[in-house]
């Protein structure tokens, strides 16, 4: 009786036509009964076609350069969530310009007060090298995203809310992996990438996210990625570890 | 911000890694491929052109802002565009009507078919499926096809249905149920099985 009840309810329910108060017991009964799993499967088909049955209507003159106006004004989030690969932590000095610059530099309207700062302490080509070494990394990301024959490896979450992606190049023998929803690590902690394979594990290297919580990492190991098949990201003791011995927070395979 | 070269003939997904990777001549080339149909979507629930634009635009922002927000494993770049203008547009009714935004949030999208790849006869055949899907709701009866159309162009469940037309709940319920199961057995008939 109350399959029949639900089962006449999956169509409205697959294009989101029901009250509030009946889609509890719809999804009760479809995590429970595979018939109506496999109607709804069917009636998915009709949104994306709905989709398609509106009057063409032409663009708006100029709807394209809008966009990309408002796309440019906007702070890029790629410029955000790269942040500079240094080095672990030299010193405390060090520490406090890798936080100020990664904390301040995607921001343009804080850079005049970077300069400012940098000018009083003499240290603007520590600067310069970090910006060099920035955008470096950035081409090398660009470079292995837009290499051919990229293959695309869905992130899987381990205890985290983070979505993302692996993509392998094997003509650049690189992978960058992205991911988002990752929030900043604790305080004295960073997120550490591991290469496993063949018995072997090694590290990739460690980054931090900020509030965006989306990031890409170049995953380039000087031997190659043949001799790996998974990736893992655990979170590490600041300035990484030898081993993994923090939590998992994702895990993908090449 | 670093260019990635000329991707006039790139395929979407080779242009949604190049947005990822910061090129916005790649939103740009997305944009003038796969906004009008969005458009035309937009325009039909909203009724207000300048509404649908920003919407669209909205859509293709939260795209560049967050690159991962589409996962081609999934389906392919304009099915989602659609599916996700099509919640933002209807959210937005909703909104300015007081009512609780939809449950089926992104669901709709993460349900679709695996259809990768360009092909040149690939607009021709978006063309006809569109025309396919228009006779299909022709063939509706119209009482069907209103509630059909009420439900999933403008919101509406199937309760506000049945205030908006003044007609019973349990009419309303059994116009939809009948037009969606039509619909589904025509666009069957026809080879739109995705």
């Amino acid at each position: 009786m109350i399959h029949e009840f639900i089962h006449e309810k999956i169509g409205a329910y697959a294009i989101g036509a029901l009250d509030r108060d009946e889609v509890p017991d719809v999804e009760a009964h479809l995590r429970e009964c595979a018939e109506c799993a496999q109607a709804l499967a069917g009636y998915r088909r009709l949104p994306p076609a709905l989709n398609l049955a509106v009057p063409d209507a032409p663009l708006p003159d100029g709807f394209s350069e809008r966009l990309v106006r408002r796309a440019t004004e906007r702070q890029r989030p790629v410029a955000m969530p790269i942040p500079f690969r240094r080095p672990p932590v030299r010193d405390g000095l060090h520490r406090y310009w890798q936080r100020l610059g990664d904390a301040l530099l995607p921001w343009g309207l804080a850079a005049a007060c970077l300069l400012v700062a940098l000018l009083a302490t003499g240290r603007i080509s520590e600067l310069n090298a970090d910006l060099s070494e920035h955008r470096s990394y950035r081409a090398q990301i660009t470079e292995v995203m837009a290499s051919p024959g990229l293959r695309t490896r869905a992130v899987e979450p381990v205890n985290s809310q983070v979505q993302g992606n692996l993509f392998v190049s094997k003509t650049r023998d690189s992978a960058v992996l992205m991911c988002t929803g990752l929030p900043p690590p604790e305080e004295g902690r960073v997120y550490q990438v591991w290469l496993t394979g063949g018995g072997k594990v090694a590290s990739a290297g460690t980054f931090k996210t900020w509030s965006s919580g989306t990031y890409y990492f170049l995953v380039h190991p000087s031997e190659g990625l043949a001799p790996y098949n998974r990736l893992r990201v655990t979170v590490e003791p600041e300035g990484g570890s030898s081993a993994p011995s923090g939590r998992d927070v994702m895990r993908a395979r090449f | 911000m670093a260019a990635i070269g000329d991707n006039t003939g790139s395929t979407d997904e080779d242009l949604v890694h190049a947005l990822a990777a910061g090129d916005v001549s790649a939103l740009e080339i997305l944009s003038e491929r796969h906004s009008r149909p969005a458009y035309s979507l937009a325009l039909r629930i909203l009724q207000d052109s300048g509404w649908a634009e920003e919407v669209v635009q909205d859509v293709w922002l939260k795209l560049w802002k967050n690159p991962a927000l589409y996962d081609a494993s999934r389906g392919d770049l304009r099915r989602w565009l659609l599916s996700v203008t099509h919640n933002a547009s209807v959210d937005g009714l909703r909104g300015r009507r007081g009512t609780s935004v939809r449950r089926d949030g992104g669901a709709v999208a993460l349900e679709l078919a695996r259809d990768t790849g360009e092909d040149p006869s690939e607009s021709a055949w978006k063309s006809l499926q569109a025309e396919r899907v228009q006779e299909a709701l022709a063939e509706l009866p119209p009482s069907q096809r209103q509630a059909v159309e009420l439900a999933y162009f403008e919101g509406l469940s199937q309760s506000e249905i049945a205030t908006r037309t003044g007609e019973p709940l349990g009419t309303i319920k059994t116009r939809v149920r009948l037009g969606l199961e039509k619909l589904k057995r025509s666009l069957e008939r026809v080879g739109m099985r995705q």
